[in-house]
Formats: C-alpha cells, structure tokens, sequence
C-alpha cells in the first residue's frame, strides 16, 4: 500500500515537472513570437538588386582559375573565360568573341548572368530540382557580395561565369530572345532546365531582425563523403549527409555549404549523383529546392523576388528511413500486427527542439490519435541536428484485403489544446510532409509504388 | 640470242615478281598479327634514325584501342638526391615587363630561357632570355596570344631556331624564327589548333591539320615537307563522350614526344595514346578510374630520361572539380597518383635527374586566392615538400616553372598584382637557385 502511494507520488512529480518545463518553454515562444514583432515587419533592409558587376578575365583551362589578364575590347577577347567559343576549342566560324563593351562589366542578374554562372557551376545532367537549389545559391551569393559591395571577378574565385555558356547547351542553340533567353522559343532541353531553375527567383537569407532579410554567403561545393564541414558564417555548419556515403560521393572542394553532388542525390532519392553514375535507391528522396537549401543552410529562410519570406520557422526533413525489412521496402502490413519503423530526421529549421518531448515524429492515415508521450525522443535538437524517431504502426483491419492506405508522416509541435503538424504551423507557409503508401491485409491490387516517396505540402 | 635475252629477261621478271609477292605477303601477315595483338611494348627499341611512316592513307585504329602494357625494367638504383638534400635560394627578380611573363622552358644550355611576354592589343612577344647577361632577343611575335591555354613555343635545337604558332585571320599559322636578324617565317597555315611538339633534336614539329583535326601530321623543317601519319587518333562523338561522364568536346589534341625515342604521347579530354612512329602502333595508356567519370590528361611531360610520364589528370568538363598530378613508370607499368592535398595542382617541371619535379599547387581560393604555392615531388618514393613556404607566388601556375638542365636554377613568373583590379600589375621572371647536397 505505502509502496503503491509512494510510487503514485513519484509519477505525480513527473508529471508536475514535465508541465512546468513546458509551460516555461511555451512562455519563452510566446515570448519570441509575439513580444518580438514578426521579423516580415522587418525585413525590409535588403532589395535584391537586378544588376551586377563584374571584371572580366581570361580563365585557365579547365580549372576555371583567374589568370590575372582582363578581357579585352578592341578586339574582343577570343580566349576562353571572355567567351565560351573560344577560338582554341572551336573552329574560326564558330567562334564567338567576347560580347560587351566594357571590363569590368554590368550585366543583368537574371536574363544574362545566373543563366550563364548555373550551368557552369552544375552540369544539366544533374536533378533539375537540385538546379533549382544551385540557381537559388547561385543569386544569393551574388547578391551577397553585391550587398557587401565585393569587387567580383568571372572565376573560381568567386563564380564561374563565361559568356555564351548559356547558348552553348547541347546543340548550340542561340535564344530567338537574345534580351530575355529564357522568352524564346527555340529553347532545348537543357536551356529549359537551366530557365526553369532560376525561374522562381528565391534567395537564401539569414539574420536577426531588422536585418534578417539580408542575403546568405550561400557557398556550395562538388561533394562530400558523408557529412558537410563547418566554418565561416553561422549558417555554414557541417551537416550530416547520409545519402552522400556510397555510389559515386567522394570529398571534392572545401566542404562548406550545399554539396552540389549531394543536392542531386537527395533529389533523385538515390546515392548516385546522376543516372549515368549508376542506381543505388536511398529510403527517401526531395522534391523541394527549399529542402535542400534549408538541409545545407543551418538555420536560414527562403524569401522570394519580393524579400517575402517564404519558408517556416519549424522545419525538419527524413534523412534516412529504415522499415526494418530485408529490402528496406515499406512490408505490407496486416491488422492486428505491430511494425516498427525508424526515422533519421533532422532540424532543418530556425528553431531548437527542445528536449521535453513536444517536438516529435507522427503521422495520418488510419490512426490519428496522438502518440504516446512515454514514447518520444527527448533529445533536444538544435538546427541543423539530427535524432533518431521511432514509431510502432498498428495497421487498422482494411475493408478489403490489398487495401492502399497512405501515410502522411511529419514533425508535430505539441500544443495546449491541439498538436500541429510542421506542414501547417505557420498559416501561409506551410512545409514537407513524407508520404508512403501502405498496403494492409495483403498485396494491393493496383500496381502502387511500394514508398511514394512523396511529400505533399 | 635475242630470244635468249628475251627469255632471262622473263625469268628475272618473274623471279622479281615471285619475291614481290613473298615480300607482300610477308608484310601483309605481320601486319595483320601485329593489329590483332592487344599488347604495346614500350618502351620499344627503335633505330636512331628512323624512317617516315611511308602510307599517307589513315590507319584504321582498332577499337577499343588497347591498353598500353609495360615491360618491367627495374629503376636505377640511384638516381638522384633524397629531397631534403634540396636547399632553394631567395626568388631573385631578374626580368621585369609591364604585363605577364610566360615561361616556356630553358635551352639545352642551361643558360637562356625561352620565354613570351604579353604586350597590349593581346599581342606577345618570343624572347629567349639569358639569365646571366640579363640579354632579351627577340625571335618574332605573336600577333593574338592564347595566355591561359599555353601553346607553348618550341626550340629547335637543330635549326638555333624557336617555331610557334599564332592566329591570322582566323586561321592558325605556324612560324618559324631564327632570330632577330632574321623575320619569323611563316611555314605553314590550316593548323587545327595551335598546339605543336618538337622532335627532341629539332628537326620536326608535330601537329593537326584543320582538314583531319585527329590525324597527326610531321613537318621536317630543313626541307619543309609534311607529311601525315598514317593513323587517325579516336575522336569521339557525343553519345561517347557522354559515356565518359562529359558533355563538352572532345578538345582538340596536344603532344609530347620521347625524348630519346620515336615514340609520341597524343592527349585530349578523352584519352592519352601513346603511338610508335616507326611502326605506327597504338595504345591507350590507362590514368585509372575514377567516380566522376574517365580521367583525361590536361598537360604532359615525360622525364628527361623517358621513363617516367607526368600527367596533370582531372575528369568531367570544365570546370573540372580536380586536377591531380599521376605518375607513370613506364618502365613497370606502375601508377602513382599524388593531390598534394590541393585541389588544383597547376604548372610542373622535371629535373634533370628524371627523378624529381618542381610543381605549383594552388593555394584554397578562399584563403589565398590567386597564389600558388611549390613542392617538390619524388616520382620513385612518391614523396614531396613543399618549399619556399614564405614566399606569395601570385598567378606563378598560370604562367609556367622550368627546372634548369643543369639542376641548379628554376625559373618561374612571379608578377605583382595590382590589388584594386586583381589583375597583373607588373610581369616578373624569379629565378631560383637550386643546390643538392650529396
């Protein structure tokens, strides 16, 4: 009996201490957010501009490395960096001198420079949306330096931008827009992937407010075997990269920043960068450039042409998801039975997880009670960190055996009254869910990819 | 006897014919198990004074082009010193100009070196530089330069003479240039690129012409007559291009031919061919594999003694993520591949011992953008140094190092940038001063 009451005691303790620290917790959000105005109040420091400069030199072939000579005018510079057809590597009639009337020059970021600077700094072979993610880092870093008023010049020194790399895209198709590339008719493929990739003209931002709206030293490299190195800037942390450990991933450039290599991989769900590299299928796979900016960019936001910002404060994306099968393939699931499933994920958000239990990983489908507290992580993770989730499926009894059910897993935030998922924490900038489908009571009898690997906002 | 002439007249006629015949189809038979041997031996003994190949009509190059194996010849046992024995002066400044000095390499002597140096409207001048009497002569000038690319001069030893290449009207020429009492000489036009090798006693200068840009040509200087060889290089398409993991090219080829043998290493980003022109074989000689797709060779240079190959190797297309330095012994075949830990490893020379190298590493653009720093490098052990650690060496691997025949001197460009521009303020020529302890 006194054991009994003793025991009641302890748990009521618990109980107590846990509700203060979330209540502590919950005051210091509200803290943040409605004490400090909402930083969209701010963010008015910084209009991103639509122009820039840059001196223009010779390049050394093929390492892209400053040479120290400037293009020259009178006559137009024939050497490569000046012009992409470049009078050693292309016969007379196809060579292109270099374009401009002035050194250093001012171009237009969109129309001219970034469709030149993003297909050199990443082939077109690899995952358009992982293009998408280079275009956005590409712009940021430019406008940083623009910010910064930086003298840039065309080489690896800062970003590689050669006239005519644009127009030099697989068949040699010249714009029938020369002003605006991208408004022409004629484009091929590879052009189309390169427009549609700067299309949405987001940029990288970090900073505290007024200042947040401010443009990222968003620095990007070739790859990394496994994990991203730190340095330099808050947001230049090393990251793990679990689906950079295999295929063709090897250490290539300094480490800090988005891995190119690594950005397609996550893209293409596979740990081979590009389909001519070979086919290793990862758990999981990308569909959002903002995915793969906020994975490699510790702690930033997303923000459109407008300065708008675009991305939430709670964020989190599934680096590795393991179904503890043989395949690692999603099982088909029969009532009545428990299936384990274990997730690595990662704050790729603004905000610490704190490590009281109210962050933690769930899902809708069949079962929408929330999960067991006892069950959670209460590891706290800072941005950029990664812990493991757990979660024990129950599948319901279906209607009909080989009946699809679809699982929506995320991060949920717990609340006084109710627990939201990170897809809509902040109304109007909602984030990415990870969705499977499941077959229950047996094979399903469409043919459905056994893991979507879809996420839905 | 009219008849009887008649008659031993036909009798030679067929005895002619009958060995005509026999000595065909001799050739014919070695020829064909010589094609379908997968084997290349090299090095291989050749005559000293080699024939032209005689058929002007391209080979066809079996595909896919062997893979180059080696006969195994143990190293010298000794062949130089340890590289600690090595001390290097102070970088002397010993030539100044107002733009880039680009350095190409030293003559036989161990005296002058053979030198370009940009002048305004992108034109550059040849100069052969003297390092003791400070003298500049001048052997022509190149009307448009290809700073950044380096398609070097050559020195003739046989002529006295330097032969380079330059662009008129869209047309790559090649001149030849005694000096300056006499004007450079143009000798050829319709080159597909301005890359050209000398023969190591100078009497022949190898290129591709514009009409078949993979199928190598000889100009013999004395007489001025070219001829083709006999052997078109691969030139790849597009879908195979793409198999390599690249997308641009193939670029045009470049050559470097043995010092002491009629053998001749053709490269581009697709592959490195290592051709015997007395017999006109063909191997491909294998830089290894790596993750990102086929290595290719941007610069080559044998040893002094032939045995070694020195490869700047990367992959992809520009820009390329890498470029490495691989060793190769072709006396066994073995591969040694060295990063230095840089990324971008840039200009590289031998020494005279055909053991060591000199080379520039660029330093992390982040840190110490533009400057280069020195190794040296020990092609038996695979170990290096890097040396004169105190020094800033901006833009030195764009503009070129040569180690002295005689051992003693390296010479590099060593300009002074204008800070405001990035760009080069002043041209400079260092010169090094080498000792080897025994």
């Amino acid at each position: 009996m006194k054991r009994r009451r003793k025991r009641a005691l302890r748990s009521l303790w618990r109980r107590l201490l846990r509700r203060a620290a979330w209540s502590c917790y919950i005051f210091l959000l509200f803290l943040t957010t409605f004490l400090v105005p909402p930083d969209e109040v701010y963010g008015d420091s910084f209009t991103p501009p639509s122009t820039i400069t840059v001196a223009m030199h010779r390049l050394n072939y093929p390492g892209g490395g400053d040479t120290g000579y400037p293009c020259e005018l009178n006559p137009p510079d024939q050497e490569w960096g000046c012009t992409w057809f470049d009078r050693v590597h292309y016969p007379s009639d196809q060579v292109r001198p270099y374009p401009y009337n002035a050194n250093p020059v001012t171009v237009a970021i969109e129309t001219d420079y970034l469709l030149d600077v993003v297909p050199q700094e990443m082939g077109t072979y690899y995952h358009p949306i992982a293009l998408q993610a280079q275009a956005i880092a590409a712009r940021s870093y430019a406008y940083w330096h623009i910010n910064r008023g930086s003298t840039i010049n065309n080489s690896t020194q800062f970003q590689v931008f050669i006239p005519y790399k644009f127009e030099s895209l697989q068949s040699d198709i010249d714009p029938d827009n020369p002003h605006n590339p991208c408004a022409s008719d004629n484009l091929n493929s590879d052009q189309q992937i390169v427009c549609n990739a700067v299309a949405p003209r987001y940029y990288v931002s970090y900073g505290t407010p007024p200042n947040d709206d401010l443009p990222a030293f968003t620095e990007f490299f070739a790859d990394a075997w496994g994990q991203t190195a730190s340095g330099g800037q808050p947001y230049l942390l090393g990251v793990e990269d679990s689906i950079s450990t295999g295929c063709d991933a090897n250490n290539d450039g300094h480490g800090r920043g988005m891995s190119q290599e690594g950005a397609s991989r996550w893209a293409r769900g596979n740990q081979c960068s590009y389909a001519g590299a070979g086919n290793t299928p990862w758990s999981v796979r990308w569909e959002h450039a903002e995915q793969i900016l906020t994975h490699y960019y510790t702690g930033i936001h997303i923000r459109d042409a407008d300065g708008t910002r675009l991305t939430p404060k709670w964020r989190w994306v599934p680096l590795e998801v393991d179904w503890h099968t043989p395949d690692n393939r999603v099982p088909i699931m029969y009532h009545g039975q428990n299936y384990d499933v274990t997730f690595r994920v990662q704050n790729s958000g603004t905000t610490t997880w704190p490590g009281t239990g109210q962050v933690y990983l769930w899902y809708h489908g069949w079962d929408q009670a929330k999960r067991a507290g006892e069950m959670r992580a209460l590891a706290a993770v800072e941005p950029g960190g990664v812990r493991e989730e757990s979660i024990t499926l129950h599948p319901p009894s279906a209607p009909r055996p080989g009946t699809p059910y679809r699982l929506r897993f995320e991060m949920f935030l717990e609340g006084d009254y109710e627990d939201v998922g990170f897809s809509e924490n902040e109304p109007g900038r909602p984030w990415y869910t990870y969705d499977v489908v499941v077959c229950v009571d047996g094979p399903c009898k469409v043919f459905i990819p056994l893991v979507l690997r879809n996420y839905g906002r | 006897m009219k008849r009887m002439s008649n008659l031993l007249g036909s009798l030679l006629g067929l005895l002619a014919s009958a060995i005509l015949v026999i000595a065909l189809t001799t050739t014919f038979l070695r020829g064909e198990s010589q094609s379908a041997s997968p084997l290349f031996r090299s090095p291989i003994e050749t005559p000293m004074q080699s024939p032209y190949p005689p058929p002007a009509t391209p080979t066809v190059v079996p595909t896919p082009v062997p893979i180059c194996t080696f006969t195994a010849h143990p190293a010298p046992a000794d062949s130089g010193s340890p590289l600690e024995a090595y001390q290097f002066s102070e970088p002397g400044v010993v030539l100044t100009h107002t733009s880039a000095i680009d350095i190409i390499g030293w003559l036989p002597n161990g005296r002058q070196l053979l030198i370009t140096r940009l002048i305004a409207g992108s034109k550059e001048l040849v100069n052969i530089f003297d390092i003791q009497t400070h003298e500049l002569k001048s052997y022509g000038e190149r009307q448009d330069s290809s700073i950044g690319f380096n398609p070097k001069p050559v020195w003739l030893t046989s002529e006295r003479a330097v032969a380079f290449t330059d662009f008129v009207d869209g047309e790559v020429v090649l001149r030849i240039s005694k000096g300056e009492a006499t004007p450079a000489v143009e000798v050829l036009r319709g080159l597909a690129n301005p890359y050209i090798a000398a023969s190591p006693d100078g009497r022949r200068v190898i290129f591709m012409p514009k009409a078949v840009r993979h199928q190598p040509q000889i100009l013999e200087i004395s007489s001025n007559q070219k001829r083709a060889l006999a052997l078109a290089l691969p030139w790849l398409s597009s879908q195979e291009l793409s198999a390599l993991g690249q997308r641009e090219g193939p670029i045009p080829y470049q050559a470097a031919w043995h010092p002491h043998e009629e053998q001749v290493v053709f490269y581009n980003d697709t592959g490195i061919y290592l051709v015997d022109l007395t017999g006109l074989q063909i191997c491909e000689v294998d830089l290894g594999a790596h993750p990102r797709g086929k290595r290719w060779a941007v610069d080559v240079q044998w040893s002094p003694d032939g045995r070694y190959l020195a490869v700047l190797t990367t992959v992809g297309d520009p820009i390329v993520p890498f470029i490495d330095l691989t060793l190769l012994d072709t006396g066994d075949g073995e591969i040694r591949r060295l990063d230095l830990g840089y990324q971008y490893l840039a200009s590289f020379s031998w020494a005279p011992d055909g053991r060591h190298l000199v080379i520039l590493a660029e330093a992390k653009r982040e840190e110490r953008a533009n400057q280069y720093d020195v190794y040296i490098v020990d092609a038996v052990t695979g170990e290096w140094r890097q040396v004169l650690t105190g020094y800033e060496f901006m833009f030195s691997g764009v503009y070129g190092v040569a180690w002295s025949p005689t051992g003693k001197e390296i010479a590099l460009a060593c300009p002074v940038v204008d800070p405001s521009s990035g760009t080069i303020a002043e041209g400079r020529l260092c010169i090094i001063a080498v000792e080897a302890r025994k």
